[in-house]
């Protein structure tokens, strides 16, 4: 196991403390806010922006963000996780590479195992969705 | 199975995933820069956006971990690496532990050992013991052995045996060994196989003496015979008789009775050969145990009714033998209730207080560990603000605890196991084959752990309340020297408890004392010191029948001419020795003789004249015997006080009067002799009959021998003296030489172990007391060293500075104190079984606690009342 320390400069007080591996569970702000719709959103409008186009993990950040007109506001680096699952899972692939503006960056592209997940995802969540419609509203069709 | 390449690869994922991020927030920082804004605001805000980055980076490692397993590891190495930090107090948790977990372990393999463990033959849960049913004991007669066996229709088979000790010689000199003999039916009975060669069956018995054979026992076979396995067929002598060895019996197997271990087994026929009694007399009941297994599907109720009706017939048929004969199934292998029921009290007694002391210990080291933590406050506080749940720091404060517990524990267990054994080799008696294996099993180091564990999660849970209730931000703020001010803190409540709890053993350790104390110096009605005794095995030598008087005779002549012997005498057997016996007696006028008429059952010594000399027993009135009380001399005795006054009344008209024996002799008293303790130490008054043993001659003879008070006849001198002149007497004559003072060592054995037992206790007690309270002292010190600077700036006298530095300590010991004492007057009662005469309403023993705890709060309040007196008020406000 890596024997990490990381540095961390805590801004209050600027206090340098080596911290290794710092127990982390269950924050309540980072598990049920109003950013994360249902678990499993994130993942889906990843691959869904993947699907369009490869990017790295600002960038994707900038689609989302960009794509939902601001609705949808995601703490950046809750994306991180929600990658490094999908990498696991083979949904993506993921490579070092150069950015159009020359920066060192890591460039994440679908899988075709992605893509099927997605496809079955987006089935699933439609049929959530109108559920959720049918009941709120009776009247609708 | 695809996680195994992650691993190799994790390394690498982590250090790709840190740059990421790393990257991710420059780049925003970049893009903020180009809006407009300065680096430091630009980074700053980069860094707000982008989140917990710890959090978040831990969350996606978790992702390739097994994350419960990999935390709770790193929280190990954590808990290593803090205690590292901090020698001294680690040193001092794991040893306290390791002595109280240690202590815990070695009670309970004793406990298991002597009650737990069932016996190593076959189904012992149906093997049970024939007690009477009106005393702890089961002597038989060798004829009611055999109607028992017989008659009975619950049993599958009733074996029974003795202890005996006889001579051997086996081509080397000759010695004396403990043997046990058993009936035919013994080794079939309890269903074992030989290790080597044969067994003797219930088939070889054809009446008395038609059985010459021996089995030897694993260990002695072991020992004596350097493992030869061509031993079967060797012709060895018992008391000068060949008998046959058969084979030899398993290992671990050394009869029924626990902490006895004997030689070799012979069948029980042979007794007439090895002993004085026969197989025949019914009402001589020589026969020690009888154990049987019941039938299956009975009952012990069932079992129990059936004997006692075979009882009813025996007490019919032969009313002159037998007395009431009830019975009463008890469990072998510490003969029944006679030490089973005092061993279990002491042993729970001595279960609950070593938990005692584990709760002690766990009470000290929580209190050590709820100061650990309010020391490390603020390292908690951060780690609330960066983003751990309590959950999470209290889970790491418990590894820590359980870290310590763990080892702690398998430092013990290693110290029982060493002490366990050093126990086990241990040979307490030379007289006598009486010691017990004690080796731990998993039983014990699976109950080590566990507790270890619990004492863990106890003491680590101490610090919890504390935990929860911190607050970061005014932690951070405020420094972590804020307390608030309570009342009663949960340090002071542990410390009451661990003060209470060692003076509770300190209680103990003194009522034990006290009562060993006074037993030891109770009325005797015999003098030991300046005493030697001498026992000869005239059998083994080939005294027998008329030759044996004329070769005591020669004996006491010589011992006698010792030079500094005062008096000289000898008797079959002395108080306290094992060959003691009892008779029934009855009055003069009794309508018959049968046992229920008796008067009184009477110690009975055969004593030669001079034995009241020769012993410092002092004959209140009448006279001793004399060389003309012989055969052809009227029956005479001389009665103790108790006997005189069970069967005349009175001790005063009591001479001249005549009183009978089992077999219709009648007796006149002659002298009256004090009153004494002749068997127990805790019994009650009893009565005592000594006739000559001209009149009534015995098989045993003791020697004892008095000297005059003097550096000349010290007690080694006088051994080598005696030894010398019963050498020259006979040089083939075994002979057994030792102080008036050893035969008592059998029965004091069990009060002085308890003693030693509890005093090892309340040391240790002690310790972690003084250790609390100088803990308690000493950081109150620290803690208002400016307060007190200030006060003795003020003109405080010495009494108030150490009232004000340590009252509060002070006041905590003698609420503890008094809680113990209480608590130890109640606990004193289960000592009484062990240590009679041991009241906890004691004086002394109030005075004793009391001065034990002063003692102990002077010792351990002394180096910070100290430091508390040298308190130098313009240095102290100079470091302002």
């Amino acid at each position: 196991m890596a024997t990490v320390g990381v540095l961390l400069p805590v801004g209050l007080t600027g206090l340098l403390i080596p911290v290794y591996s710092m127990p982390v569970v269950n924050m309540p702000m980072t598990e049920t806010t109003s950013r994360d719709l249902f678990p499993g959103a994130l993942e889906m409008m990843i691959l869904e922006s993947l699907r369009r186009q490869p990017a790295h993990g600002y960038a994707l950040v900038q689609h989302i963000q960009q794509r939902s007109k601001n609705l949808l506001q995601v703490e950046e680096g809750s994306l991180y996780p929600a990658l490094q699952r999908l990498l696991k899972a083979k949904l993506v692939r993921a490579e070092w590479g150069l950015s159009s503006t020359n920066r060192r960056v890591r460039t994440y592209q679908i899988t075709a195992a992605g893509l099927r997940h997605l496809e079955q995802q987006i089935s699933a969540f439609d049929r959530m969705f109108e559920g959720i419609t049918l009941v709120l509203n009776p009247g609708r069709s | 199975m695809n996680w195994i390449p992650n691993i190799f690869r994790r390394r690498k994922l982590y250090d790709d995933l840190s740059e990421e991020m790393r990257l991710h927030r420059e780049e925003r920082a970049e893009q903020l820069m180009r809006e407009g804004m300065s680096r430091n605001d630009a980074e700053q805000a980069a860094r707000r956006a982008f989140g917990n980055s710890t959090l978040l980076e831990e969350r996606s490692r978790e992702v390739w971990q097994w994350p419960t397993l990999e935390s709770i590891g790193a929280d190990v190495r954590f808990a290593f690496r803090q205690l590292r930090r901090s020698p001294g107090f680690t040193i001092a948790a794991v040893l306290t532990l390791a002595l109280a977990i240690g202590a815990n372990a070695v009670v309970f393999s004793i406990l298991d050992a002597f009650l737990l463990r069932p016996l190593n033959v076959a189904r012992p849960s149906s093997l049970y013991e024939l007690q009477h049913g009106n005393e702890a004991s089961g002597y038989q007669s060798y004829p009611d052995y055999l109607d028992l066996r017989d008659r009975n229709r619950t049993f599958d088979s009733l074996a029974a045996y003795t202890a005996n000790e006889v001579g051997l010689e086996a081509g080397g000199d000759p010695a004396e060994v403990w043997i046990e003999e058993a009936s035919g039916n013994y080794f079939d009975a309890l269903g074992l196989q030989p290790f080597l060669g044969r067994f003797f069956h219930e088939a070889d018995e054809h009446g008395a003496n038609s059985a010459p054979y021996i089995v030897l026992s694993y260990d002695y076979w072991h020992t004596h015979f350097q493992d030869d396995r061509n031993v079967g067929g060797r012709v060895v002598l018992l008391n000068r008789h060949p008998f046959t060895i058969l084979g030899v019996a398993p290992p671990a197997f050394n009869g029924i009775l626990l902490f006895f271990n004997p030689a070799m087994f012979v069948p029980l026929v042979e007794h007439p050969l090895l002993g004085v009694d026969d197989l025949t007399t019914r009402g001589n009941r020589w026969v020690f145990d009888t154990v049987g297994y019941l039938k299956p599907g009975v009952t012990p109720a069932q079992a129990t009714a059936d004997l006692n009706s075979i009882g009813q017939y025996l007490e019919k048929t032969w009313p002159k033998d037998e007395n009431k004969m009830t019975f009463k199934l008890v469990r072998p292998g510490l003969y029944g209730d006679f030490l089973g029921r005092p061993v279990k009290a002491f042993m729970a007694g001595l279960m609950l207080l070593t938990t005692l002391i584990l709760l002690a210990a766990c009470a000290n080291l929580g209190s050590l560990f709820a100061a650990r933590a309010a020391d490390r406050s603020r390292e908690v506080a951060l780690r609330l603000a960066l983003g751990s749940a309590r959950s999470r720091i209290l889970r790491t404060l418990f590894t820590e605890a359980v870290v310590i517990s763990l080892t702690g524990g398998v430092i013990g267990l290693i110290g029982s196991v060493v002490l366990l054994r050093a126990f086990s080799a241990w040979r307490p008696f030379t007289g006598a084959p009486l010691y017990v294996t004690v080796n731990p099993d998993a039983k014990v180091y699976l109950a080590a752990l566990l507790l270890a564990l619990i004492s863990g999660l106890l003491f680590g849970a101490v610090p919890v309340r504390q935990v929860l209730r911190t607050n970061p931000y005014e932690v951070i703020k405020a420094g972590s020297g804020s307390r608030t001010g309570k009342r009663i803190s949960m340090r002071e409540v542990l410390l009451v408890a661990q003060i209470a709890i060692c003076a509770v053993l300190v209680t103990s350790s003194l009522v034990a004392v006290r009562g060993l104390g006074r037993s030891l110096h109770a009325h005797f009605g015999f003098d030991m010191d300046h005493t030697m005794l001498a026992e000869p095995d005239l059998g083994m030598a080939g005294y027998t029948g008329d030759r044996v008087l004329p070769m005591q005779k020669r004996m006491l002549h010589a011992m006698e001419g010792i030079p500094g012997v005062e008096a000289a005498s000898f008797a079959d057997a002395v108080p306290f020795s094992l060959g003691v016996g009892d008779a029934k007696v009855f009055h003069d006028d009794a309508p018959d003789l049968r046992p229920v008429n008796a008067a009184a059952n009477a110690y009975t010594f055969h004593i030669a004249p001079g034995y009241f000399r020769a012993a410092g027993t002092t004959l209140l009135s009448g006279r001793d015997f004399s060389w003309e009380d012989d055969q052809n001399a009227p029956r005479v005795a001389v009665v103790n006080a108790e006997f005189a006054r069970r069967l005349f009344g009175s001790v005063s008209t009591s001479i001249g009067r005549y009183y009978k024996l089992r077999d219709g002799t009648r007796i006149q008293v002659v002298g009256i002799a004090e009153d004494g303790k002749y068997y127990n130490l805790t019994e009650n008054p009893q009565p005592a009959q000594f006739v000559p043993i001209l009149q009534l001659p015995s098989g045993g003879t003791t020697l004892i021998v008095r000297a005059k008070p003097g550096l000349n006849n010290a007690p080694p001198l006088l051994a080598a003296a005696m030894r010398k002149t019963m050498r020259e007497l006979d040089a083939g004559m075994p002979v057994i030489i030792e102080a008036r003072e050893k035969p008592l060592e059998v029965t004091l054995f069990g009060p002085r172990m308890a003693t030693v037992v509890l005093g090892v206790l309340g040391l240790m007690g002690a310790m972690l007391s003084i250790t609390g309270i100088f803990g308690m002292a000493a950081t109150s010190v620290s803690r208002r060293l400016r307060e007190l600077g200030i006060r003795v700036a003020l003109g405080a006298q010495h009494r108030e500075v150490l009232q004000a530095a340590l009252g509060r300590a002070v006041k905590l010991l003698v609420v503890g104190s008094a809680a113990g004492l209480a608590l130890g007057m109640l606990a004193a009662r289960v000592l009484a079984f062990v240590v009679n005469g041991a009241t906890p309403r004691d004086p002394l023993v109030l005075a004793g606690v009391v001065l034990a705890m002063a003692a102990l709060g002077l010792v351990a309040t002394w180096i910070p009342a100290q430091r508390a007196l040298s308190v130098d008020p313009l240095a102290l406000l100079r470091e302002e």
